[in-house]
């Protein structure tokens, strides 16, 4: 349908392709049903609480990323768990958030060090494992440093917690 | 990540195409706050409708 709305982004630290090039900025589109709804009857995602959910609905709606030709699961896998965490973030502050979550979100990143060009301290993450930040951890948790991957029993913690207010 | 809890989404689904007999197509490409505005609006509506009833009943 029309009315799609998609918002620019710069990730904290950028995807590196298997050419070595690096690939920071880039456009994600607001969530419609069918991409939380499609993905929860791949046949390879274990069930509503499978991380790897936030991998197939983020490959849906992140539009372009740098000079790529396309951005599929596979890139989304590959991001470090910086960039994973922020578009996880993002993802749900243009959806679910206000202006001024927004805003935050955004000021969080400007304010935090410059992460390109850093040694990097995490491996591209395998799989989604940030869902364990609480909302409120947004202006430090873009720094790598800081990032640990949470034990799996925590997942369920951040998913679906959509307040019910829409009836 | 914060999602919208699939049960909730399929209950907005099902009170548009009651109402409004769009295709499912159609609303499952609605993005989710375009989706909450549009059963907020028929809701609406149907308060309006079911106002003028009672006062002509």
């Amino acid at each position: 349908m029309s009315l799609k709305t998609s918002y620019e982004f710069t990730l904290p630290r950028g995807y590196i392709d298997r050419h070595g090039a690096l690939h920071t900025a880039g456009t994600m589109r607001l969530a419609t049903a069918r991409d939380e709804l499609e993905p929860l009857r791949d046949p390879t995602i274990q069930g509503p609480d499978d991380p790897r959910l936030t991998v197939l609905i983020l490959a849906r709606v992140v539009q372009t990323l740098g000079s790529l030709e396309m951005v599929t699961p596979h890139e989304i896998e590959g991001l470090f768990a910086a960039d994973l965490a922020f578009l996880q973030d993002f993802y749900g502050v243009i959806n679910f958030g206000n202006q001024a979550e927004y805003e935050a979100l955004l000021a969080a990143q400007a304010a935090s060090e410059p992460l390109t060009g850093a040694t990097p301290v995490t491996t591209p993450a395998a799989t989604a494992s940030s869902e364990s930040r609480g909302p409120d951890s947004e202006a430090t948790s873009l720094e790598p440093a800081e990032y640990s991957a949470p034990p799996r029993a925590t997942y369920r913690a951040r998913v679906e917690e959509m307040p019910r207010e829409s009836r | 990540m914060l999602r919208y809890p699939a049960e909730v989404i399929w209950q907005e689904i099902a009170y548009l195409a009651y109402h409004l007999h769009w295709p499912m197509d159609d609303l499952l490409d609605l993005e989710h706050m375009d989706r909450v505005r549009m059963v907020r609006a028929v809701a609406g509506l149907n308060e309006r409708a079911w106002e003028s009833v009672r006062e002509f009943a």
